[in-house]
């Protein structure tokens, strides 16, 4: 059995469904872990009573489980104490929170960096804590941790590929599920590989571009 | 001296841990006064500026600027920080923003002034410090004096009432000094009260309506400066102007 490209493009629209749900769960995820990695972060450096202790644990049960594990216990699991999500969102669910600890984290290297010394000219400037969290503090980490973010939004990507164990029909789903029908393993998996490469290198693309940005301001 | 001070500091008291680092501290600045508060290192100079915009906390005392008194209430820190403008050694320019955006930050998002009308300020303050050719650079563009002259700008942005510089130009290479100084100088001339802690004894005489010597936490002498040069009456104020001018 040689490997057969003609195969592969009668299933390519299948395999295009497939591709569409991973980018949509995966581009909704990344920016929700963004966002738990910037609100974790902000309650890890203001140490706000009672949520810091809050964050460490979800920190500590997300870095040190297995996120299949995690998956099926929001699918299988929280069901059973009343919280039903769809395919969709227990998958969404599932990605934002794994990656949300790592982002937490990631940011929270790039907080350390900015100088105590912005907070005074903050201060002294009026700013709230807030503000300046938001508007000084997040963009400077932000360009710091940039390298780090990355990484884990890559890992997320490819981690997407475990929701097929509960049905959610993203792109491994659909070669899976071809497999077991046409026995083209080969061509599916090659495929399916090189479609995550390229989604990684458009990812780190669109991060270079970012990263070039951000780097502006600090080139001499 | 003229009616109510613009900074009343009554009976001050501050420890780090075990160290008293002010004694006891009570100074009264007129509206338009210029003071240089000197002395040696760790002899609280720079506390007690710092606790006049509430960057430091104080433990007892009563510390009063613009007519509002300054206590640990978030509202009454904010009110105060919005007449005091501050000076650091080391700049503390927002590196990700432009010298506009640094300058023009605390109007939008303090003042609540609309864009355009806070760029205009901006502008305007960067033209009196004769910076504003650099507006749309950034600070690692731009040298240690052109950067503490953009924080000069940035803090005169808000139009506060006092000015504290701490040690402003102390992390300056040496030819940039001047060009600091030179800014403080015509700032000076405005009427802008200023609170000075620097060693820069030149700009004390030139400037200084006061100079405040300080050691050990308190306040040792306080004088006009052609007397605080010719005759200071203790004997630390003179072992310190033995050392520092030459």
């Amino acid at each position: 059995m040689s490997f057969d490209f003609d195969y592969l493009l009668t299933q390519w629209p299948a395999l295009l469904d497939g591709l569409w749900m991973t980018l949509q769960v995966s581009a909704l995820s990344i920016l929700l872990s963004l966002l738990i990695g910037v609100l974790g972060a902000g309650i890890k450096l203001f140490r706000l009573p009672g949520l810091t202790q809050l964050v460490a644990l979800y920190v500590e049960l997300i870095r040190n489980t297995p996120i299949l594990v995690q998956l099926f216990f929001i699918f299988y699991g929280l069901p059973a104490v009343g919280l039903k999500l769809s395919l969709y969102w227990s998958g969404v669910l599932c990605l934002s929170l794994w990656a949300g600890a790592y982002q937490i984290e990631n940011l929270r290297g790039g907080l350390a960096t900015v100088d105590k010394g912005l907070r005074e000219a903050g201060a002294a400037l009026s700013l709230s804590s807030r503000q300046f969290f938001r508007l000084i503090a997040i963009p400077i980490a932000f360009r710091v941790s940039l390298p780090a973010m990355l990484n884990t939004a890559i890992s997320l990507l490819k981690n997407s590929a475990y929701l097929q164990t509960i049905g959610l029909a993203e792109l491994t789903f659909v070669a899976v599920d071809r497999i077991a029908t046409d026995f083209r393993a080969i061509e599916m998996f090659t495929a399916i590989c090189v479609i995550y490469l390229a989604l990684v290198a458009v990812l780190a693309l669109l991060a270079g571009r970012l990263e070039a940005h951000l780097q502006r301001p600090f080139q001499q | 001296m003229p009616d109510t001070p613009i900074v009343r500091i009554d009976g001050l008291n501050k420890w780090y841990g075990p160290f008293h680092a002010l004694k006891d501290v009570s100074l009264q600045v007129a509206a338009g006064e210029r003071l240089v508060i000197c002395g040696p290192s760790g002899s609280g100079k720079s506390t007690l500026i710092r606790c006049i915009n509430a960057l430091e906390p104080f433990l007892n005392g009563r510390l009063e600027v613009a007519g509002i008194r300054l206590d640990e209430r978030p509202a009454s820190i904010s009110r105060v920080r919005e007449h005091v403008g501050m000076v650091f050694q080391h700049f503390h320019l927002f590196p990700h923003m432009s010298v506009a955006d640094n300058c023009a930050l605390a109007p939008v998002h303090v003042l609540g002034l609309d864009r355009r009308t806070a760029r205009e300020r901006a502008m305007r303050q960067l033209a009196k410090l004769r910076i504003a050719d650099k507006a749309d650079r950034y600070p690692a563009q731009l040298s240690g004096g052109q950067q503490q002259r953009v924080a000069i700008a940035r803090a005169l942005c808000l139009e506060p009432k006092v000015m504290l510089f701490d040690e402003p130009t102390s992390a300056l290479d040496p030819e940039m000094v001047g060009e600091v100084l030179d800014s403080m100088v015509t700032l000076a001339e405005s009427g802008m009260t200023m609170l000075v802690v620097t060693h820069e004894m030149g700009f004390a005489r030139q400037v200084a309506d006061r100079v405040v010597f300080m050691d050990g936490g308190a306040i040792v002498e306080s004088a006009v400066p052609e007397h605080f040069f010719a005759h200071a009456r203790s004997e630390r104020a003179q072992q310190f102007l033995s050392k520092i001018i030459h």
